[in-house]
């Protein structure tokens, strides 16, 4: 019995790391007496998994985690009692149950939607932006690996980006590719375009907030819940 | 300048730091930082009228392992009139965006700057935390020493097994307690809260608080040198007197103890940390002290009389936190898991109640008993074994009082062999008193024996390939040990001791591991130091020296300097032995144990002589007459 489970992470709580956070559902699990179910073999795991890690300082208002639970369960008896045993900036929103044969939520998910507050600084962020995306390739040094080492790499996010527009209120609105195989980090883009600004030194003052996670179903985008339309 | 009651009545609207996300973005594991945990209390600042910061002088991840810290922050918070919240040292990346930011040290509750607390509390679990301490003071914006603190700062405190000598610390610390802190402080609180209402100044407070067991108010106590240096020892003189000098303080301190492990309150729900901390489990502490009075052991002298919790409240215990938690594992913590009369028991009614719960005993002896235990316990899983013989010979051990002989090590380590066990691990230590050469070498031939039971064990039953790990510390002679009159060795004794050692162990399955000597060296110097200590301290802390026992961030070479600067002699402090009848410097507390017992055992150490352990006979230490509890009160004979 799978379920999948739509979670809001807010507040502090942006500062837990994805592992911390795996920790937490577990414990969070036991309390609430939902019996999830564990894999067999010598090392038995739990079977939960979220559809895709969140970033350290972010946070997220539509994210998703699956499970399998050793028995069933009503999704309505489920949420309650998440919700019930949730710490505060964690809240469970909708729960279904996933039909057999429904590839996970991590192979599922292709892209995301962030919304992303810019620093006020009398900085016309728009003008920057269309500057920044009428560029051949967008080019940012990242961590990573080449010939198995870790060493800085360039990479070139511009075809990650979906699409990318800085609304009335200043804040940016990006959809872009999101998943295991291949996956655009915001902050990538933002610090590169405070570089294009020449303020380097305003990044981690942008906020990011994760709205949406997307599978492709017929072309179309569609969130991770619910199924049924 | 207003005084003491204006102040604690006009400030209590306690200020907030603000910590932006950018900084918090930019360190490491910022959840340290953060709070909110699963139990955490909170409550109104404004509505509480007496405010503890419980300080822990390490990062966040080694002080949320600390059984001692969610006791004290349950127990303080069951009261209505005081907030106990919780602060860390910070990691050196956030210190650098404090300081750069002048954001003070702050509380993970209400993000309260330090200073604005009536009370700081430091627990002492180790002497290398001390340039932290320090450091936390200076990032919350408090002077260090007492006498440089006026009316507007909160009062310090320090408690915990290294406050036993407290003296290195005693410039920097208004108030210490000795024993077991949930016994004392509801008196502490209570006086507190009246002398608030009475308007009266700090001096006054402490005065009223010299008179309840277990309380030391160093400015209330004067110590004096000889003049003339110590024999060996160029200018430094040993201690002449210490005197009570308020009418208010007694001459001798008296540790306090709790009486019954059943009444005493428990955590039933601990703080679960989101980040993985060092211990990261419930922890059920199935009895207090150590019945075996291993001569080197501080924490068998200080925690007497040993004290069992029943099965009965431990599973109570047990089943409490683990619903309150969620945890997956469970700790039975002591200091020695196989005096705990009925474990077996215990831990299958535990397995029983708790299927799926890992439970895990520190400390146990390995004996047939055990194994099965351990395999029970582990599902199958066949983790390391450690033994921790101590020392090399049996000679050796007979010093030390380790009851372990080497034929129950060898039976162990062949029974766990042919049980599948792949991974040994033996702890020694170097430089114990009366160690030779032959001692050393004891410790790569008893390792060689340990393999040849290996290689003795039937192919067929025992695993393909065995690793055996020798790890070797430095023995640090402790206050209120039988060998706090030794002579420690010196960093050069310590050096040639290991590379000795090291051209002994020729095998390749055996692996050798090794403590820092200097570090040991200066650890010996902080736990039998005296107030002519604090200079080094706070030396070193000005040179940049703190998470000293964290290998990567020890400034070696700072401390050398410090201690030049300061003209501490290492001849005096460490590489001395006693006489019987000289003045030490924690000679004005009663931990229960008396020195003569202390000074009996170390002449049996010195005739090699193994003492029975407390369930055999009474060796008569005189710590019942504390209280009437405990193993001093069992029959015995029992084990």
């Amino acid at each position: 019995m799978k379920y999948r489970i739509q979670f809001s992470k807010s507040g502090r709580l942006k500062f837990i790391g994805h592992l911390d956070l795996l920790r937490t559902f577990q414990r969070v699990l036991k309390r609430a007496q939902i019996p999830l179910a564990y894999s067999q073999g010598f090392n038995p795991h739990p079977l939960l998994s979220f559809a895709h890690p969140l970033a350290l300082g972010s946070t997220g208002l539509r994210e998703y985690m699956e499970m399998q639970l050793e028995k069933e369960m009503e999704e309505k008896e489920i949420l309650a009692r998440l919700n019930a045993n949730f710490p505060e900036h964690l809240h469970a929103s909708l729960c279904e149950r996933i039909p057999e044969g429904t590839p996970a939520a991590m192979a599922q998910v292709c892209a995301a939607r962030y919304t992303i507050g810019l620093p006020q600084v009398g900085i016309d962020w728009a003008s920057r932006l269309a500057e920044l995306l009428s560029q051949d390739a967008i080019l940012v040094e990242k961590l990573g690996k080449k010939h198995g080492r870790k060493q800085m790499v360039s990479l070139d996010i511009k075809p990650l980006i979906e699409s990318c527009a800085i609304s009335q209120d200043g804040t940016m609105e990006l959809l872009c590719v999101c998943g295991s195989e291949q996956n655009l980090k915001p902050d990538l883009l933002v610090h590169r375009l405070m570089k294009e600004a020449g303020r380097p030194e305003l990044a981690y003052t942008e906020t990011i907030e994760r709205e949406e996670l997307y599978r492709k179903e017929e072309g179309r985008l569609l969130p991770l819940l619910p199924f049924a339309r | 300048m207003e005084n003491f009651q204006e102040r604690r009545n006009k400030t209590r609207i306690m200020r907030k730091v603000a910590l932006s996300d950018e900084i918090l973005r930019k360190v490491e594991k910022p959840a340290r930082y953060v709070g909110g945990e699963v139990n955490i209390v909170m409550k109104d600042p404004d509505q509480v009228d007496i405010h503890f910061a419980f300080s822990f002088p390490d990062v966040y991840e080694v002080g949320m392992s600390h059984l001692g810290m969610q006791v004290l922050y349950h127990e303080f918070n069951r009261r209505e009139d005081v907030y106990c919240e919780r602060v860390f040292a910070p990691w050196t990346d956030m210190e650098e965006q404090m300081r750069q930011n002048h954001i003070p040290l702050f509380s993970l509750e209400s993000y309260a700057p330090l200073s604005d607390f009536d009370f700081v509390g430091f627990t002492l679990q180790y002497e290398m935390s001390f340039t932290n301490i320090l450091n936390m003071l200076n990032l919350g914006g408090i002077p260090l020493e007492s006498k440089e603190r006026d009316e507007h700062f909160p009062i310090i405190c320090a408690g915990g097994p290294t406050a036993y000598n407290p003296e290195p610390l005693a410039p920097f610390i208004d108030f210490f307690y000795f024993g077991e802190g949930e016994a004392v402080f509801h008196q502490i609180f209570d006086a507190y809260g009246l002398h608030k209402r009475g308007g009266k100044s700090k001096q006054e407070f402490l005065e009223s608080i010299a008179g309840i067991p277990g309380i030391y108010i160093p400015s209330f106590y004067d110590v004096q040198y000889h003049d003339e240096p110590a024999a060996g020892c160029q200018h430094t003189g040993t201690i002449a007197s210490i005197t009570a000098v308020n009418a208010k303080a007694p001459a001798k301190i008296q540790k306090v103890l709790v009486s019954s492990m059943d009444e005493a309150e428990y955590p039933t729900k601990p703080l679960v940390p989101y980040l993985q901390t060092v211990h990261d489990r419930g922890v059920v502490e199935i009895f207090r002290g150590c019945i075996r009075g291993c001569r080197f052991c501080q924490a068998g002298m200080v925690y007497r009389p040993v004290r069992m919790r029943s099965k009965e409240k431990i599973l109570e215990l047990a089943d409490a936190i683990l619903a309150n938690t969620g945890y997956d594992e469970l700790s039975l913590t002591s200091l020695s898991s196989n005096d705990y009369p009925d474990l077996y028991a215990l831990v299958e009614e535990l397995h029983r109640r708790h299927p799926h719960v890992n439970v895990s005993l520190p400390s146990l002896r390995v004996d047939a008993f055990s194994l099965s235990l351990m395999e029970e316990l582990a599902q199958g899983k066949k983790s390391g074994l450690t033994f921790a013989p101590e020392a090399g010979t049996q000679r050796l051990r007979n010093v030390i009082n380790k009851g372990l002989e080497e034929e129950e090590i060898l039976n162990g380590v062949a029974l766990a062999f042919s049980g599948g066990w792949d991974k040994v691990k033996l702890y020694f230590m170097l430089g114990l008193p009366t160690e030779t050469e032959a001692d050393v070498e004891g410790i790569s031939s008893l390792a060689s024996r340990v393999l040849n039971a290996y290689f003795g064990t039937p192919k067929d039953v025992r695993s393909r390939d065995v690793r055996i790990t020798v790890s070797t510390s430095f023995f640090v002679p402790k206050a209120f040990t039988p060998f706090q009159w030794c002579r420690q060795s010196s960093y050069e004794e310590y050096m040639d001791k290991q590379q000795f050692l090291q051209g002994k162990i020729k095998n390749r399955k055996i692996q050798y591991n090794c403590h820092d000597a200097f570090l040991s060296t200066l650890e010996g110097l902080m736990a039998r130091g005296d107030r002519r200590t604090s200079a080094l301290i706070r030396r070193a802390f000005e040179k940049g020296c703190r998470f000293d026992s964290w290998s990567d961030m020890f400034l070696e070479d700072s401390w050398r300097e410090a201690i030049e600067e300061c003209g501490i002699e290492l001849e005096y402090y460490n590489q001395r032995e006693r006489a019987k009848d000289e003045i030490l410097p924690w000679d004005h507390i009663d931990i229960g144990v008396t020195k003569e017992f202390l000074y009996r055992q170390y002449e049996e150490a010195q005739e090699e002589r193994v003492t029975p352990h407390c369930r055999q006979s009474c060796s008569g230490c005189g710590v019942m007459r504390l209280a009437e509890t405990g193993v001093c009160y069992e029959e015995k004979g029992a084990m």
